[in-house]
């Protein structure tokens, strides 16, 4: 079986296959063992010598050994030639294939697809391609561990060959063997470039960008493509806003875009005039102000607004930057860029493209601002408000209570640090027991049972008890005592027994 | 050839802290030794050892101060290079949400957090793996010879794929040669010990294995500068380098791990 990407690095494989022994082998199995541990500290040649000796002790019908000396043999000198040789004897590298040759027959089971492999790799440092390719080929056509990578060695040779039909049928079942393949990705679509099919390279960008742990390589080709003077507007287009969207996903920050886009993407700017405009915004967007630069207006690129999938893009980008610069610590600069993300003010959240993803951390970000005066927090407290209304608003429509009880979730623990209990809907009460409202709708939707956080709900008890709603809170209480057993909070579990009997206020 | 780091991982966080109660440490240890195995594979040219060594990678999880309080997680460095990360949340782990709403205490047992949240770290640490190499890992250096030729403008790096266990197709590796640049050129002779030389475009070399590279970028006193320009050629060719430290700058890591020069073994790995 093939190992899973980034999975652990398996220490048994250096291990040769351990062949069976027969009859006067015990000289012979006591020099394999050494070959075997000269092959793996790098003593290439005394582990060549080592081979040599059970192959020259080994009886012919004693395949298996022979096999495993065989292999071993010609896996050091080939591996001391690649690393520029070392003391002792040097065999003849005609001598590597003829080991491999004869170990793939004796054994075909074991050695068959490492052999054509390794065999290949020879042949094609010689330049002989075609006769790399069979061996690859053939290695491939095994249930090797390997298989993937047989099959993308292939694919680079029928590229060398200049067969490209066949090298991307190759990286594809590569990727067919290995789901996700990086190197197999990223070979399909550099050669994709290399054909000058582009727009190929978008749909495949497209296709895999929906992983954004795999988006590095699909990123780099977009880039490819638009350094490309010959590309067609649409296909420009097109990579522009899935290399956007992508850095959105991936939550690039300024000082990476610095780093990795800035310098080609102003080429992409001079190089292609309808692009300009976006690219700029781009440029200005992720441009990170100096220390005593004000706070900065995010304005709205007419490039970006002139349909719906450049709308999404754009606010995709703008709720990402959001995000960086809330969690760099600077709620100010990413209200703006929150606020951009919305359309306010302007349209507003009810349009199809904004990314409702900024709601709650600006609604966050309002709720918790302090300074600036009376008006200013009073202004603040205002936009809460509206974001509350028109969030809550958006989500309902769209019914996504996931969101919904998101959104009622952070506002209700906002409200309860602050004591303020009542009011509707500023008051944690109300959010609180909308949240459980929106559990339940939520279960029914998609038949999965949440259960909300005990510690939220211990934030309801305490709003009945503090609004005199005590039969409300014994019995929320007996429910969230129970909750916080399961999680093995007994404290929790303790406190809200003594509500639900009666014994704190009730 | 690769710097030895330890590892170091960190978990706090009001809500982490309340529902892992007295499995905290055991929870930190399992994670620490799954993030250990994690970065071994993707970001194999460091050598990530069990004991302490000069240089540790400190990876902190935590819930962030305010509502919502997102797990967050923050990679530094410290050691003979410090590089610390001042974000209040450098890369959000997981929603504020998804804490909240692991309800049951089996989902809060070691090895099962181990086995959810090893994927995911696995996930994240993928995602902004250019970002890591880059800003942080990248720059503990690798211990390997250089040679440039600057007529040419290539550079020939004693480095192989299986060295720093790198994906065999090189087009994803890009190198950083931090330099003492010595330039002669009269009146004013001047040092820059801040110099930079990059390196894109590699290939295998041609008997050797290991890479031939195209010296792409200079860094020069603080500027960027396109090595095949002119004016920059001939700052190379009279120009004297000293201090010379190979740092990666962008990494591919092998998927399937093979040996040197791509071999294989019969039962698949490293022969």
């Amino acid at each position: 079986m093939i190992r899973a990407p980034w999975g652990p690095l398996c220490a048994a494989a250096l291990a040769l296959v351990a062949p069976r022994v027969w009859g006067q082998g015990a000289a012979a199995e006591a020099a394999y063992q050494e070959g075997k541990q000269y092959l793996a500290t790098g003593r290439f040649s005394e582990a060549e010598d080592a081979f040599s000796k059970v192959l020259s002790w080994v009886a012919p019908q004693q395949a298996s050994l022979r096999a495993g000396a065989l292999f071993g043999r010609a896996i050091a000198v080939q591996q001391r030639a690649l690393s520029g040789g070392d003391s002792g004897t040097a065999a003849p590298l005609s001598q590597i294939t003829a080991d491999y040759g004869e170990a793939r027959q004796l054994d075909s089971a074991t050695y068959y697809a490492a052999a054509s492999a390794n065999t290949a790799i020879l042949l094609r440092r010689a330049g002989r391609h075609e006769e790399a390719l069979a061996g690859f080929r053939n290695a491939a056509a095994t249930t090797h561990p390997a298989r993937a990578y047989f099959l993308l060695r292939a694919a680079q040779e029928w590229e060398t060959l200049e067969r490209w039909d066949s090298a991307a049928a190759y990286y594809e079942r590569a990727l067919t063997a290995q789901p996700g393949y990086p190197e197999a990705r990223r070979g399909l679509l550099e050669l994709h470039l290399r054909r000058g099919d582009p727009g190929r390279v978008v749909a495949l960008a497209a296709k895999w960008s929906m992983e954004p742990e795999h988006v590095a390589p699909v990123s780099d080709a977009l880039l490819a493509v638009l350094a490309r003077p010959e590309v067609r507007a649409a296909v420009l287009d097109s990579a522009l806003l899935q290399l956007a969207r992508n850095d959105a996903a991936a939550s690039l920050g300024p000082d990476h875009f610095e780093r990795a886009r800035r310098a080609p993407l102003q080429q992409v700017s001079e190089l292609h005039a309808p692009l300009r405009q976006g690219v700029r915004a781009l440029l200005d967007a992720y441009r990170r102000p100096g220390p005593d630069e004000a706070l900065r207006p995010v304005a709205e690129p007419p490039w970006w607004t002139t349909s719906l999938a450049r709308r999404r893009v754009w606010s995709a980008t703008l709720r990402s930057l959001g995000d960086w610069y809330n969690r760099a610590g600077a709620p100010h600069q990413a209200a703006r860029f929150y606020e951009a993300a919305l359309g306010l003010p302007g349209s507003g959240v009810y349009t199809d493209w904004v990314d409702l993803d900024a709601l709650t951390p600006l609604a966050v970000i309002y709720a918790e601002a302090s300074g600036g005066g009376a008006e200013a927090q009073q202004a603040m407290l205002d936009g809460f408000i509206m974001m509350l209304f028109e969030g809550k608003a958006a989500a309902y429509q769209k019914d996504d209570m996931r969101r919904v009880r998101e959104f009622h979730m952070a506002l209700g623990t906002i409200y309860a640090r602050r004591g303020q209990w009542v009011g509707s809907p500023r008051g944690a009460i109300f959010q609180l027991e909308h949240m459980r409202r929106a559990t339940l709708r939520l279960f029914g939707q998609t038949g999965q049972r949440l259960v909300d956080p005990p510690e939220l709900l211990e934030s309801l008890v305490q709003g009945y008890l503090a609004t005199n709603r005590t039969d409300a809170a014994r019995r929320l209480a007996a429910e969230v005592a129970e909750q916080y057993r399961r999680l093995g909070i007994e404290e929790g579990a303790a406190r809200m027994e003594r509500v639900a009997r009666g014994q704190n206020g009730g | 050839m690769r710097p030895d780091v330890a590892l170091e991982f960190e978990l706090r966080g009001p809500d982490y802290e309340r529902r892992l109660r007295q499995h905290r440490l055991q929870a930190r240890q399992e994670l620490q030794d799954t993030l250990r195995a994690i970065l071994q594979t993707g970001f194999g040219f460091l050598t990530w050892t069990p004991s302490p060594v000069r240089d540790t990678v400190l990876i902190e999880l935590f819930q962030q101060r305010a509502v919502p309080q997102h797990g967050c997680l923050r990679v530094s460095l410290r050691g003979t290079l410090t590089l610390p990360d001042t974000s209040m949340c450098p890369v959000v782990f997981e929603k504020w949400i998804e804490i909240m709403s692991r309800v049951d205490s089996m989902q809060w047992e070691p090895d099962t957090l181990r086995r959810k949240w090893g994927g995911r770290l696995e996930s994240v640490l993928r995602t902004v793996a250019g970002q890591l190499v880059e800003d942080r890992l990248g720059r503990l250096p690798l211990n390997a010879h250089v040679e440039l030729t600057l007529a040419s403008l290539q550079a020939h790096l004693a480095v192989r794929p299986s060295d720093i266990n790198a994906a065999p197709d090189p087009r994803g590796l890009e190198f950083r040669l931090r330099v003492v640049l010595r330039d002669p050129q009269p009146p004013n002779p001047t040092i820059d010990r801040n110099a930079e030389l990059w390196f894109g475009r590699c290939l295998p070399h041609a008997t050797e294995d290991d890479y031939v590279c195209d010296i792409t970028v200079v860094i020069h006193k603080g500027d960027t500068l396109k090595a095949g320009d002119q004016a920059v050629r001939q700052l190379l060719l009279r120009a004297r380098f000293d201090s010379l430290r190979l740092h990666l700058k962008r990494y591919q890591p092998a998927t399937i791990a093979v040996g040197r020069g791509g071999l294989v073994g019969p039962a698949g790995g490293p022969p």
